[in-house]
């Protein structure tokens, strides 16, 4: 009988798509391995058979995976698989000569917020205070989180840290990062004598 | 002060949340936090990027939906690193009677949208004073 025993367990977290392709061809080729003839038996009857520890181990912990990324079942602010995560997320884009850097923070003061940036590298640190609410006020549904954040990015060229400018409105924190003149690659002129 | 270390979650789009959404445009579900005193509701969401008149708060049939407009600003330059995706929001809550829905306000401040519902004077909880003798 051709069973396909080719289980790969080097699926890159990062990439759902791939996650779920790699996911789907494992459960096909376990059920089909359970399909065939010879294990059918074993299935139904010897489940608890020690030989089975490690398929069951499997089955469950995929079971889980697909579950995890099944995004019907997750409420909508479940980190995914529950891995502490760098916040927040940025987004990076090459204007012209420099960078600019984009954070969604919404709800922070100017205060608590502390901008560095070192040669190539930019830190970003702060924390969002929760609303001051005073008393008798009882929630009903708590979504935003308020706490501490840092989040430090090295940057792929030495960045002038004079002419660095920061903005920050409507909660989105904007950093404009010109790229060092001197690391910019220089022409050089060749002379025919 | 809490010490906690603040984390990213993944913005979930309305879409796919079941239910019908019609409008055009990539759409996310805001973090929500809903407070309730004696005399109002509150609702803060979070919608950073959304500018005061991109904001459309509408009370229909006991349902109170917030959406936040996101201009999307033209991709200039060229992009290293995107973490997180740009996109209006929406979300609509049911409300019941005790809302006043007249004296429903709003404000945006630092990406943050303050919905204040007052309670209509009847759904107020009123202390009953106890005489004895």
């Amino acid at each position: 009988m051709d069973s396909q025993t080719d289980i790969s367990w080097g699926y890159q977290l990062n990439d759902d798509y791939e996650v779920l392709e790699t996911v789907s061809s494992i459960t096909i080729n376990l059920k089909k391995l359970m399909k065939q003839e010879g294990f059918k038996m074993f299935y139904r009857g010897t489940r608890r058979d020690p030989i089975w520890f490690e398929f069951n181990r499997i089955q469950r912990n995929l079971d889980d995976l697909v579950r995890r990324l099944d995004v019907s079942t997750r409420t909508p602010f479940e980190p995914w698989f529950s891995a502490a995560r760098i916040f927040p997320a940025i987004n990076v884009t090459k204007v012209d000569n420099s960078y600019v850097v984009t954070a969604e923070i919404p709800g922070i003061v100017l205060e608590d917020l502390e901008i560095k940036v070192e040669g190539d590298t930019l830190t970003v640190r702060g924390e969002r205070k929760p609303e001051n609410l005073g008393e008798g006020v009882s929630y009903h549904r708590k979504e935003r989180v308020a706490g501490t954040f840092q989040r430090s990015l090295t940057l792929p060229t030495k960045v002038d840290a004079d002419e660095v400018k920061a903005r920050y409105a409507e909660g989105v924190l904007t950093i404009t990062l010109p790229i060092e003149k001197t690391g910019q690659p220089k022409q050089i002129n060749v002379t025919t004598e | 002060m809490t010490d906690k270390e603040l984390q990213v979650t993944e913005k979930r789009e309305v879409a796919e949340q079941g239910g019908e959404f019609i409008r055009q445009g990539v759409y996310f579900t805001p973090a929500v936090d809903i407070c309730e005193t004696d005399k109002e509701l509150m609702i803060f969401a979070d919608m950073p990027g959304v500018k005061s008149d991109g904001v459309d708060i509408e009370v229909k049939e006991g349902t109170l939906s917030i959406e936040g407009k996101v201009v999307d600003d033209p991709q200039v330059g060229e992009p290293l690193l995107t973490e997180y995706r740009k996109g209006s929001y929406f979300r609509s809550f049911r409300i019941t009677d005790s809302v006043d829905s007249d004296k429903i306000a709003a404000a945006l401040a630092n990406g943050v949208l303050k919905v204040t519902l007052p309670k209509i004077p009847k759904a107020v909880p009123r202390k009953i004073a106890i005489t004895t003798g």
